[in-house]
């Protein structure tokens, strides 16, 4: 900003305000001084009678009802703590041997792995045998 | 019996329905050394005294304030009517801020943000056309008794009335208000590089009416 542009006001200045104004606006500001100050809604409830009464209303109420009201045994919390880890583990071992026990259809059906056994086992017998055995058999 | 901590929330918050300006805002930078006549500790002693419920502190405060904050308000209203009604309304807001106002960092800023909102919000109320001003009440007048200065107030006058009033209230603050173009910013609730401009852009607008009219 230039100072040229600076002074392109200068020498002028706003209007001064109308002499009565002075008095009207000093009135109004004093009457507002003068009055007792009005607290603020918040200021006024933190402070209000009916509200207090009726918060120790409640406060009573509460330690009568908590006094009155007979306590019965409860039975004990459900919680992890409640489970040994041995019972844990067992109940994790019987669930995963239940998933992993297949139903079988044939119940008197041998297992491949049973029956490629029992020719292995034949197969190594026969190669043992003398050839008089072999014509024997 | 009044708990301080959430008094000063509440009275904030009440203050932000009012649209007053918070008094404890610290982004407020103290007042720079002397203006309208007052150093910025007079001004906070000023407003220590109207806390304190002085009548008197009341009528020095217009006597320093009321001519510049009349100066906004026609600016921004146009109408002298309207313009005096605003300081009327500022200067109830102020006796209404009570002890409030002992929080208030610089005064003559918060006078000048208060005056700007009320102006702003009764001309929106009553939808006044900005250039619609009276030659019998210009928006500048001549320092001295010179003829012939009256007739350059007289001429910035019209001129002022043909800018954007966003404009208009840069230069009054920059030039009639001794406010740096932070304060500007605050007062006007834009940031400091718009204020600046929008002072800039008033200035070569109204240099350029002035000349053409040569």
């Amino acid at each position: 900003m230039t100072s040229d542009q600076d002074r392109l006001l200068d020498a002028l200045k706003p209007p001064q305000p109308p002499p009565e104004l002075r008095d009207r606006s000093l009135r109004a500001a004093t009457d507002v001084l003068r009055r007792p100050p009005v607290p603020d809604r918040w200021t006024r409830i933190w402070e209000s009678r009916p509200l207090r009464l009726a918060w120790a209303a409640a406060v009573a109420g509460l330690l009568v009802a908590n006094t009155l009201i007979p306590t019965t045994p409860r039975p004990a919390p459900a919680t992890a703590q409640g489970f040994s880890l041995h019972q844990l583990s067992r109940a994790a071992e019987d669930e995963i041997r239940a998933i992993a026990t297949m139903p079988r259809l044939d119940l008197n059906a041998r297992s491949l792995s049973g029956v490629v056994s029992a020719a292995a086992a034949r197969t190594g017998a026969e190669e043992t045998q003398s050839p008089n055995q072999k014509e024997n058999a | 019996m009044t708990n301080p901590t959430i008094s000063r929330v509440f009275i904030s918050m009440e203050t932000m329905v009012d649209e007053i300006p918070p008094t404890t805002d610290d982004r407020t930078a103290p007042a720079r050394g002397a203006g309208w006549d007052l150093s910025a500790e007079r001004w906070i002693a000023l407003f220590a005294s109207i806390a304190r419920g002085e009548v008197a502190a009341l009528h020095g405060l217009y006597d320093h304030a009321a001519h510049r904050l009349y100066g906004l308000a026609l600016w921004r209203t146009g109408s002298p009517e309207d313009a005096a009604d605003v300081v009327q309304e500022v200067f109830v807001k102020v006796a209404e801020q009570g002890r409030r106002l002992e929080r208030v960092r610089n005064p003559r800023s918060w006078l000048l943000t208060v005056t700007h909102r009320l102006a702003v919000d009764l001309t929106r109320r009553r939808k006044v056309r900005q250039s619609e001003v009276l030659d019998e009440h210009p928006y500048l007048e001549a320092d001295s008794g010179d003829a012939g200065r009256s007739v350059d107030a007289r001429r910035a006058s019209a001129h002022l009335a043909g800018l954007p009033a966003r404009q208009r209230d840069a230069i009054y603050l920059r030039h009639f208000a001794d406010c740096t173009f932070a304060e500007i910013a605050r007062i006007v609730g834009v940031p400091t590089f718009t204020a600046a401009s929008r002072y800039r852009l008033g200035l070569q607008r109204l240099r350029r009416l002035m000349e053409q009219e040569q």
